[in-house]
C-alpha cells in the first residue's frame, strides 16, 4: 500500500496493552492489527482492539472544552477556550483549598498508565489531597492483599501481581472468570493457551454461577451459589489434607502455619460445604482430588470472586490451596513476576499527614472509590467539595447510582475529563476533552503480568484531533496556574525519560517497537526465600492477626442473602449478580461503536428458563428488576446457563438499564473495600407493554 | 487450493474474526462477510459457537478470502485474527489431515469451510 506507515504500538482499549500495528495514511488511521512480534498477543487483537479506530473517529467525540450553562432551567454546553476552562478550574480549586482544606478535593480515575497517572498523582499530591481513587479495590485489591499476606510483598516492596502459568499446567481451575471474552490480567491469547494445554491433556475446571463462554469448553463445570467460593476452596483444602494429598515436602520446607490450617479447615467438610455452595459433595471431592493429585496445577479468579464482601479471605484461601499442593513459584503453577522498575513520579512525599477518606477504616487498601459518594453526602470523615473524574464514569459504574447522583449534585465543582458525553460528564460543570491513545504517548506495562518483565513505549500516531489534549498536559497546566512546582515538562519525552531513569534506560535505547522485555526467573523465591518475617509462605498470617483480621481464612455469608437478610428474602427471592462481561464492550464504553454495538444491541437480564416460566416471563420480554435500593429495566434472556435462583446483568449500560441503580455502596469487603455487587436480593417482573 | 477449517472445539464466540474482517475490508456495520451463530442447548447445558462465512451471496457481503492479504503471503483477516486458532486457512490436504478422526461437515461455496468437532453438533447440518 502506498504512503502507508505501519507503527508498532500498544493498544490501550483495555488494560492488556497488547502489541498493535497501526496503519496510518495521510494522517488517518486506516487499520489496526495485532503485532506478530509481541510475545503476548502474538498477532491478534480482540474485537474491541480491532474496532479502536471507530472510537477515534466517532462523530460524538467531545471536541472542545465545555462549560455548563443553565439558563431559565435549560442546560446548554458552551464551547470555551482551554485558557478559560483551566483558569476557572484552577481558581475554584485554589479557593476550595483555602476554605475547606486540600483533602476536600477528590480525584477519581479509570485505569491509567504510568505517564498520565504519574502526573495526575503529582498534581493531586502537590495540591495536598491524598484522595486519588481509582479501580484498585474494584479490580484487584483483594487478590493483591490476599496473596501479599500469604507470600509476602515483592522484594522491592510493592505487591506481586501473581499469575498462573496455564499453558504448562495440568489442571486449570477458574473461579468467576471468563478469559474467553474478558481480561484476567492476561493477554487475548490466553484462552488459546488454555485450549492448547487442554489438548495436551490438562483438565479445565470452571466454577461459576453462569455457564460462560469459558465454561462451554470445561471438562468439569461447577455451578456455584454466588459468594460462596471461600467455602468451596476451604473444603478442597480440607479434603486434600485429610486424604493425604498435600505436598508434605514443600509444606515443610516453604510454609509456616500448616498445623493451625489443618485444624482450622476441619469444619469445612464436603457435606457442610454442599449446603453452602449448592455443589454436590461428590463434585467437591472430585475436584479436590484432581487438584491435589495432579502437578503442576494452577488456578485463578476474577471479579466473580473479587466483587464479594468476603473477598480478601477467599483470595487467601486460594493462595493457600496453591501453597499446600506445592504449586507456588513453579512452572505450570503460580508464578511471581517482578514488575519493571519505573520511577515513582507522583511526588507523594509532598503530602502532609492528612488522611485519605478510606485510611481510617480500611488501612490496607490503596483506594476507596466506592466510599466517595457516601463521604460527600455525610461529610464524614470530612467534607468533599470538588471532584475531578478522569476517564471514569461514576454514574454508570459505581455502586448505588441514586446515591452517586445525589452526591455529585452536592459538589461545588465537578470536572470530567473524557472522550465522550457520558452520564457523568452530563453532570459536570466543566468537561475537558481528552485525546485517545493514538494521539498521545504512554508507557504501557500491564502485560508484564505474564511471561516477562515488560514495558512498551507507545507512540503518538496522529496529532490530537479537534481541540483535544493528552491528560498530562491538562494536569501540568492546572498545576502551573495554581503555582505548584515541578510541572514544566515540554513534552511527553521528558516524562518518559524520568520514568525510565531507575532502569538506566533511555528511550533511544529501545528498539523501534518500543518494547523492553526480560525473561523472569521461576523458582527464585523458593530458592532465596519469600519476603515475609519467616522467609516462608505464611499459611497462618501473624501480620493480619496483629492488625485485627483473621489469621486464617473462613467462609463468611454475604451480607444480602436469604440467610443473612431473611427480612428481605420474601419480597426479593432471587439473587442478582452484576458485572459479567461481554466480548464487545469494556465496561461502559463502546455503546457508540457501530461494529461492536450490532453484536450486543440490548441490555439483557439472564434468567434461568425454568425460573422465568414460573414468573410468566418469556424470552425477549421487557422486565423490571428491583432491589431495596432501586429499579432498572432490561430485556429478558432465557437460558439454562444460569443458576435457577440467580439472575445476571451486565454493567455499563446507561439510562434505565443502569444496573447500579440496584447495587449497594455499603456492602464492601472489610479488608480491601472490594464492592459486594454480586450477591444482592432482587425480584424480576414482566412489564406490561 | 487453500480453504477454511473451523475447529468448533476451539471457537469461544469472541467476535475477533468478525471485527478483524470489518477492519481489514473497511466494511460498514450491517455488512458481514462472516457471522457468528450461537446455539444454546434447550434441554441440556451446552453452547456451540459457529462462525459462518458468506460464501454464496453477491456484493460487499461476500467472503473474498482477503486476496490483498494473500498476495502478501498472509492469511485472511478472520483466520489471522482468531484468538484461539479456531479458524485455519490452509491447503486442502493439510485440512483433510487435520480433520481426520473428527466429526466433519463441509460447506461449499466460492471457497469451502470444513467444520470439525469432537462432538456431534446436529445444528450444523441445518
Amino acid at each position: 500500500m502506498e504512503n502507508v506507515r505501519v507503527i508498532q504500538n500498544a493498544c490501550q482499549v483495555c488494560y492488556c496493552d497488547c502489541g498493535m500495528l497501526v496503519y496510518e495514511k495521510d494522517g488517518k488511521i486506516i487499520k489496526v492489527e495485532g503485532d506478530p512480534d509481541n510475545i503476548h498477543n502474538r498477532g491478534v487483537l480482540c474485537a474491541q482492539g480491532r474496532a479502536a479506530r471507530q472510537v477515534v473517529y466517532a462523530p460524538d467525540r467531545i471536541r472542545s472544552p465545555l462549560k455548563k450553562v443553565v439558563k431559565d432551567g435549560v442546560t446548554t454546553w458552551e464551547e470555551v477556550t482551554w485558557d478559560e476552562a483551566l483558569d476557572t478550574i484552577a481558581y475554584k480549586l485554589k479557593s476550595i483549598k483555602e476554605e475547606h482544606g486540600p483533602e476536600s478535593f477528590v480525584v477519581t480515575k479509570g485505569p491509567m498508565r504510568p505517564l498520565q497517572e504519574g502526573i495526575l498523582g503529582r498534581l493531586a499530591y502537590s495540591y495536598g489531597t491524598p484522595n486519588v481513587s481509582g479501580n484498585w479495590a474494584y479490580c484487584v485489591g483483594s487478590k493483591v492483599l490476599g496473596y501479599k499476606y500469604t507470600f509476602g510483598p515483592a522484594w522491592r516492596g510493592d505487591s506481586w501481581m501473581p499469575w498462573s502459568d496455564f499453558r504448562n499446567s495440568k489442571v486449570i481451575l477458574l473461579f468467576g472468570t471468563n478469559p474467553a471474552v474478558s481480561f484476567i490480567h492476561r493477554h487475548p491469547r490466553i484462552m488459546g493457551d488454555i485450549l492448547d494445554a487442554k489438548r495436551d491433556g490438562a483438565k479445565l475446571i470452571v466454577v461459576d454461577p453462569r455457564f460462560t463462554e469459558t465454561a462451554s469448553k470445561a471438562d468439569i463445570f461447577v455451578p456455584i451459589k454466588p459468594g460462596t467460593d471461600a467455602a468451596l476452596v476451604l473444603a478442597m483444602i480440607n479434603t486434600i489434607i485429610s486424604e493425604n494429598l498435600h505436598d508434605k515436602e514443600y509444606i515443610e520446607k516453604h510454609t509456616v502455619g500448616f498445623d493451625e490450617l489443618k485444624e482450622h479447615v476441619k469444619k469445612y467438610t464436603p457435606e457442610f460445604v454442599e449446603e453452602i455452595t449448592g455443589i454436590a459433595k461428590e463434585t467437591i471431592i472430585e475436584i479436590a482430588r484432581l487438584f491435589g493429585s495432579t502437578k503442576p496445577a494452577s488456578l485463578d479468579r476474577r471479579e466473580g470472586v473479587i466483587h464479594h464482601t468476603n473477598s480478601m479471605h477467599t483470595n487467601r484461601a486460594m493462595a493457600i490451596l496453591l501453597a499446600i499442593t506445592g504449586n507456588a513459584d513453579v512452572k505450570g503453577g503460580l508464578m511471581f513476576n517482578p514488575s519493571v522498575n519505573l520511577a515513582s513520579i507522583n511526588k507523594k512525599e509532598r503530602l502532609g499527614d492528612v488522611k485519605a477518606i478510606w485510611s481510617e477504616d480500611y488501612p490496607l487498601t490503596i483506594d476507596g472509590t466506592g466510599l466517595v459518594a457516601d463521604t460527600i453526602l455525610t461529610e464524614k470523615p470530612y467534607p468533599v467539595k470538588a471532584m475531578m473524574v478522569v476517564g471514569a464514569n461514576p454514574v454508570q459504574q459505581y455502586p448505588n447510582t441514586n446515591k452517586v447522583i445525589k452526591a455529585l449534585e452536592k459538589l461545588d465543582m465537578l470536572v470530567v475529563i473524557d472522550l465522550f458525553m457520558t452520564e457523568t460528564a452530563k453532570m459536570a460543570d466543566l468537561i475537558l476533552p481528552a485525546s485517545t491513545f493514538f494521539e498521545k504517548e504512554e508507557i504501557c506495562h500491564s502485560i508484564h503480568l505474564a511471561l516477562t518483565k515488560f514495558l512498551q513505549v507507545s507512540k503518538r500516531v496522529i496529532e490530537p484531533m479537534y481541540n483535544t489534549k493528552p491528560e498530562w498536559w491538562m494536569f501540568c497546566m492546572l498545576a502551573q496556574r495554581m503555582g505548584l512546582e515541578g510541572f514544566d515538562f515540554e513534552s511527553e519525552d521528558d516524562i518518559i525519560e524520568l520514568l525510565l531513569e531507575p532502569m538506566k534506560l533511555k528511550r533511544s535505547d529501545l528498539p523501534e517497537s518500543g518494547v523492553y522485555s526480560q525473561p523472569i526467573e521461576v523458582g527464585k523465591l523458593l530458592c532465596d526465600g519469600f519476603n515475609t518475617a519467616s522467609k516462608k509462605i505464611e499459611l497462618y498470617s501473624k501480620p493480619l492477626e496483629e492488625m485485627g483480621y483473621d489469621p486464617l481464612p473462613s467462609y463468611v455469608e454475604p451480607l444480602e442473602t436469604a440467610i443473612s437478610r431473611p427480612d428481605l428474602a420474601e419480597e426479593y427471592p432471587l439473587t442478582l449478580i452484576t458485572g459479567s462481561k461481554l466480548a464487545v464492550y469494556h465496561h461502559s464504553q463502546q455503546r457508540n461503536v457501530p461494529w461492536l454495538r450490532e453484536h450486543a444491541p440490548d441490555p439483557l437480564v439472564e434468567i434461568n428458563t425454568e425460573t422465568a416460566k414460573k414468573l410468566g416471563i418469556e424470552d425477549g420480554d421487557k422486565v423490571i428488576v428491583k432491589t431495596i435500593r432501586g429499579e432498572a429495566e432490561f430485556k429478558s434472556y432465557l437460558t439454562l446457563g444460569i443458576h435457577k435462583d440467580v439472575v445476571s446483568i451486565t454493567h455499563g449500560w446507561g439510562g434505565k438499564a443502569n444496573v447500579n441503580y440496584l447495587t449497594d455502596d455499603k456492602q464492601v469487603d472489610p479488608v480491601s473495600v472490594a464492592p459486594g455487587v454480586r450477591t444482592l436480593l432482587c425480584t424480576v417482573e414482566r412489564m406490561e407493554e | 487450493m487453500k480453504s477454511f477449517m473451523v475447529d468448533l472445539d476451539r471457537c469461544v464466540g469472541c467476535y475477533a474474526c468478525i471485527i478483524g474482517c470489518k477492519d481489514e475490508n473497511n466494511l460498514d456495520a450491517g455488512t458481514d462477510r462472516i457471522g457468528l451463530r450461537v446455539i444454546e442447548g434447550k434441554e441440556q447445558l451446552y453452547t456451540h459457537y459457529i462462525p459462518e462465512f458468506n460464501l454464496d451471496c453477491e456484493g460487499d457481503s461476500r467472503c473474498t478470502t482477503c486476496p490483498q492479504l494473500q498476495a502478501q503471503g498472509r492469511r485472511p483477516a478472520c483466520a489471522a485474527n482468531c484468538l484461539t486458532d479456531a479458524i485455519i486457512f490452509d491447503e486442502s490436504e493439510k485440512i483433510e489431515a487435520a480433520a481426520k478422526g473428527r466429526r466433519v461437515k463441509v460447506v461449499e461455496g466460492n471457497t469451502s469451510v470444513t467444520y470439525v468437532s469432537s462432538i456431534e453438533i446436529s445444528e450444523l447440518s441445518k
